[in-house]
């Protein structure tokens, strides 16, 4: 196995060259490295991107909020940038894993693994994000929607790589709740991101991204459009949370845990209400 | 005293602490190998044929060792004493593979690595045949060839006492599923196993719980004299009874005496998951009456107990159950029967508190039951039928001793705030909707020993060196929870010498002396009350030295503070290390005594413990608030080590109440991994406080009495017992994980609409 190691941005593409459909990019290597050890994972080159500089960097550009794919959970976790803008991102990386995970794990390992349960997806659909792509050829910009394909799964060229993740300026209220088989180091059965603007006290409007009931995070247009103005009151988010129920119960197949996420909906989702007075 | 109760850290805690200390895993021997084993990938069939020849030509592999060129002679995993009366089915590898994790050979090779890859080449051709993962699907006959004894075996029916024949009595029938669950030791399963081929000895290093069983076993199998079987018990990173059957030392040894020299063995998380042995599943269905005043007056209780696919100890623990029924409460009368059931998933076994959480879950929940029926206080009917001092075992008329388990519960009701929090609680859960909060009280009690159901006995020799300190010889199995430290301060204490002066080891056949090993909450009790007695007679020993080298007559002579003196002539004075030197020099022999002790005492012990939790209802999850053990112990010997032990059993008891269990797949394929298997970890690890009765009475060393099994007992029973007072619910389906908390809550709030429809 080959190791490619770019120690400056000037030098990715000639590593993006050498990269074939049995290579791999590796983050922090909190999941390839298990696959690894398993038997499940046998790339013929590694390519470990967290040398670059640029690419381990949080920072403001413009309008932009700029973060490196090499940034980890810890990084994007305890950023003042992310923490006052982005909350909900702050809420989805302080809740993968255990510290020791956090300390390693990167936003584009996030990305590239492509879990229907990654804890950063749905906030990253949340905040519009758009991702920098770079080719041996060059550099290009897309949606995250349109570079997720499916569990495991990306729209992009094995010699192709996340630079970067870019997030539009983010109006309104922000929250991300999860809700696994335990309180921490746990696995997202249901992710739930909320986007709410407020007029007065009306919904002017909500966005409502729910990860790990589905190959990619669903938005919740149900909800959002019920929501509008309306003001947020217990019974109003309760019939949000049955929407959501009654969403898993049509598209969930029943060995994914169906019947719990049906029932459990409710609590996840007044708790990411409850989240985003941030009291 | 000076030693005994206070609390000093373990004896290799500063190994540990700076990596120092030497696991088996660690262990590196001039020429060693490594392997790696071939397991079954199918639930039940027979290995057709296999082709071994990529694996033999990976560079590194020296040889293969398989279900056809290894020993066929069976032998049961549990058996550690000579001549056991056990049913042999299990082989070394087996050609009828009967789960998924069944061994069927294994590679040797120059590294772990090599080795690994070279599994992965091994071609393996089944004949599959049907399979069955639970025992309901085994009674219908699906497996009844599984082995040639068959599928279901009888354990046990029996009947203690006679109903009384009242009226106006209550009956609560219930029923218990306990899943199956894993020991989880931060040490996986180790061995390393060495073959001279010239002495003809081989050695086994493994961490364990008795150094001569295995000896017995791995003599048995390979058709050796024991004498040539030389085990070595090394640091132990926890049992939990996870190590007390033997899985992956015939392994080792298989393949040391195939390839003659040293080779490890080391199991990764999966499977030391898979393919050791977990806490067997039970079901129970059993029926609890009371009469009005809640005294408990008769128990039937029938037990199907799913072995897993081989039978290793299953019989003997479904009939243990039975005997567990009576070592808390008192009653008239009781009916137990027992089926041990083959079922093609991973093997049962031993597991901390052997059989008595299990019996405590299905217990303690009837007593919960009966005490909701008759509208009475969880404690009060506990109260009202506990064992007292005086009172004894029905099986066997055996004296439970100075049990304080009526000390123990109403102890803790009041330092719990049982009464007031019953009042709290009231009005928190009628202001919440979302939120609901519990108590839970369980009775946990154990033994000391084996006495009198199967031997017990112990040795200690000690010697006096020219230093004047003591070198003790015990076969000791420290599972890393400090007993090699408690045997140390037992010693200190009775010799009157510094801890330091006192040197001990653990368990190895070819120095130390036979022992039926680390079992039945045993090593305190029995062991320490032999190194107790040992000293006393080494100290008249040194008196007998020094009146023949003094003249002065033994009467006369004091033993103290590392000195002998003459009662009337204190200038007679002697230190140890004179009469170590003298003993040599003038009498011609070492300063040494052997002690053997045999216990006729066997008292109960008891902890009373209590939980307060909070259920989200919306989630199922399920938080513990407080928690509080109140244990009848006779005397702390190392005090804090005591604390721990009892806060980690909560941890562990807890986790099987709430979450932990292991899941087979229905093509057989068992869940191996902690991302599947949930322990509470630190985050949700809630304080548990811990109290100590002591009031000593017993014949143990100083008056002690076990802890590290009874301090699990009661665990899962409260935990439960507190989730389902917070619901008002019936279950004990364990785990009560947030799926089976929702699964009932939507299954009664579908109930009250039906009504209200």
């Amino acid at each position: 196995m080959e190791s490619l190691l770019p120690k400056t941005y000037e030098e990715i593409p000639g590593c993006l060259r050498q990269m074939t459909e049995k290579s791999r990019f590796i983050g922090g290597g909190t999941d390839l490295i298990i696959k690894m050890r398993m038997g499940l994972a046998a790339p013929d080159a590694i390519c470990y991107l967290g040398y670059v500089r640029e690419l381990k960097e949080i920072r403001r550009e413009e309008e932009w909020l700029s973060i490196g794919s090499c940034a980890t959970m810890t990084e994007i976790e305890q950023d003042p940038e992310v923490r006052e803008h982005y909350p909900a991102l702050m809420d989805a990386a302080a809740d993968v894993g255990s510290l020791q995970i956090r300390n390693n794990g990167t936003i584009g390992g996030n990305i590239g693994n492509a879990s229907p349960a990654g804890d950063l997806l749905p906030v990253l659909y949340l905040y519009d994000a758009v991702l920098e792509i770079m080719g041996p050829d060059g550099v290009r910009r897309a949606g995250i929607d349109e570079i997720l394909a499916g569990p495991g799964r990306l729209n992009l060229a094995c010699n192709e790589a996340i630079l970067r993740i870019l997030l539009p300026p983010s109006t309104g209220y922000t929250s991300f709740v999860k809700l696994g088989s335990r309180k921490k180091v746990t696995i997202s059965r249901i992710g739930v991101a909320l986007r709410i603007e407020m007029d007065g006290d009306y919904v002017k409007e909500m966005k409502m991204m729910v990860g790990a009931i589905g190959i990619k995070p669903v938005r919740l247009e149900k909800a959002e459009e019920f929501i509008k103005g309306r003001t947020l009151n217990e019974q109003n988010i309760l019939d949000i949370a049955a929407i959501l129920s009654d969403y898993i119960r049509e598209h969930v197949a029943k060995e994914f845990d169906r019947d719990y996420k049906v029932f459990a909906s409710r609590g996840v989702v007044m708790d990411a209400f409850h989240r985003l007075r941030r009291d | 005293m000076r030693y005994v109760g206070k609390s000093y850290p373990i004896h290799d805690a500063c190994q540990k602490a700076s990596g120092r200390a030497v696991y088996a895993g660690d262990m590196e021997l001039k020429g060693m190998l490594h392997a790696a084993v071939l397991f079954s990938s199918i639930p039940h069939g027979f290995v057709k044929k296999l082709d071994c020849s990529r694996a033999l030509e990976y560079p590194g592999v020296v040889d293969v060792v398989h279900c056809f060129n290894t020993t066929e002679r069976e032998y049961n995993r549990y058996q550690s004493q000579f001549n056991q009366a056990l049913i042999y089915t299990e082989r070394v590898f087996n050609s009828h593979v009967r789960f998924v994790g069944d061994r069927i050979g294994a590679v040797i090779a120059e590294t772990e690595e090599a080795a690994r890859e070279a599994v992965r080449l091994i071609q393996v051709e089944y004949e599959e045949l049907p399979y069955s993962l639970d025992v309901f699907e085994t009674l219908k006959g699906t497996i009844d060839n599984v082995h040639p004894s068959g599928a279901v075996f009888e354990c046990t029916d029996m009947v203690t006492g006679t109903m009384p024949e009242e009226e106006d009595l209550v009956t609560v029938d219930t029923v218990t599923d306990l899943s199956r669950i894993n020991h989880i030791c931060m040490e996986t399963h180790v061995c390393v196993a060495d073959y001279d081929q010239y002495s003809g000895e081989l050695t086994i290093y493994s961490p364990n719980q008795t150094v001569y069983g295995i000896r017995t076993l791995i003599g048995d199998i390979f058709q050796m004299d024991y004498s040539k079987v030389r085990v070595i018990k090394t640091t132990m990173g926890g049992s939990f009874g996870g190590k007390q059957e033997w899985v992956l030392e015939p392994v080792a040894a298989a393949a040391a005496i195939r390839v003659k020299r040293p080779v490890k063995l080391v199991y990764n998380r999966s499977e030391s998951m898979i393919s050791t042995y977990g806490r067997s599943p039970m079901h129970f269905q059993s029926s609890f009456t009371f009469g009005r005043d809640g005294s408990l007056k008769g128990v039937d209780c029938d037990l199907l107990l799913d072995a897993g696919a081989y039978l290793g100890n299953s019989i003997n623990y479904a009939r243990t159950v039975g005997h567990k029924l009576f070592r808390g409460y008192k009653y008239p009368y009781c009916h137990f029967h027992s089926r041990a059931v083959i079922t093609n998933t991973i093997v049962s076994g031993a597991f901390r508190g052997w059989t008595s959480p299990e019996a405590t879950i299905m217990f303690e929940h009837n007593m919960n039951m009966g005490a909701r029926a008759l509208n009475m206080d969880p404690v009060d009917i506990r109260l009202k039928n506990v064992m007292h001092p005086g009172d004894a075992d029905p099986l066997g008329n055996i004296p439970i001793g100075n049990f304080r388990a009526d000390e123990a519960l109403r102890q803790g009701r009041e330092h719990f705030f049982w009464d007031r929090r019953k009042e709290e609680i009231r009005e928190f859960n009628k202001k919440n909707r979302r939120y609901k909060r519990g108590l839970g009280v369980a009775l946990g009690a154990h033994v000391n020993g084996f006495y009198p159901s199967k031997t017990d006995y112990a040795r200690v020799d000690m010697r006096l060196t020219e230093t004047g300190s003591v070198q003790m010889n015990i076969t000791l199995h420290d599972h890393g929870c400090g007993t090699v430290t408690a045997m140390q301060m037992i010693a200190a204490e009775a010799l009157g010498i510094p801890m330091e002066q006192v040197s001990l080891g653990e368990g190895d056949t070819k120095y130390t002396p036979l022992d039926v090993g680390c079992f039945s909450s045993r090593t305190t009790y029995v062991q320490g009350q032999t190194v107790c007695l040992c000293a006393e007679k080494f100290k008249d020993r040194l008196k007998e030295d020094v009146s023949a080298l003094s003249g002065l007559p033994v009467s006369e002579l004091v033993v103290e503070n590392n000195l002998v003196y003459g009662k009337y002539h204190p200038e007679v004075c002697y230190t140890w290390s004179r009469i170590a030197d003298e003993c040599q020099q003038k009498l011609k022999h070492e300063v040494f005594v052997s002690y053997e002790y045999v216990p006729d005492t066997n008292p109960g012990v008891a902890g009373a413990h209590f939980a307060m939790v909070e259920v989200d209802t919306f989630t199922g999850m399920t938080k513990i608030l407080d928690y509080l053990a109140v244990h009848d112990i006779g005397q702390a010997i190392n005090r804090e080590m005591c604390v721990a032990q009892t806060q980690g059993a909560v941890i562990m008891g807890a986790g099987a109440a709430l979450l932990e269990h292991v899941v087979t797949k229905v093509s057989g394929r068992p869940m191996g991994s902690l991302k599947d298997y949930h322990l509470i970890n630190c985050f949700e690890a809630q304080d548990v406080r811990v109290e100590l009765i002591e009031d000593g009475g017993t014949e143990g060393p100083y008056g002690a009495k076990s802890i590290g099994e009874v301090c699990h007992t009661p665990v899962t029973a409260a935990v439960v017992g507190a989730v389902n007072d917070a619901l008002k619910s019936d279950m004990n389906q364990i785990p009560l994980t947030p799926d089976v908390i929702c699964a009932y809550l939507d299954e009664q709030e579908k109930k009250e609409r039906e009504k209200e429809a």
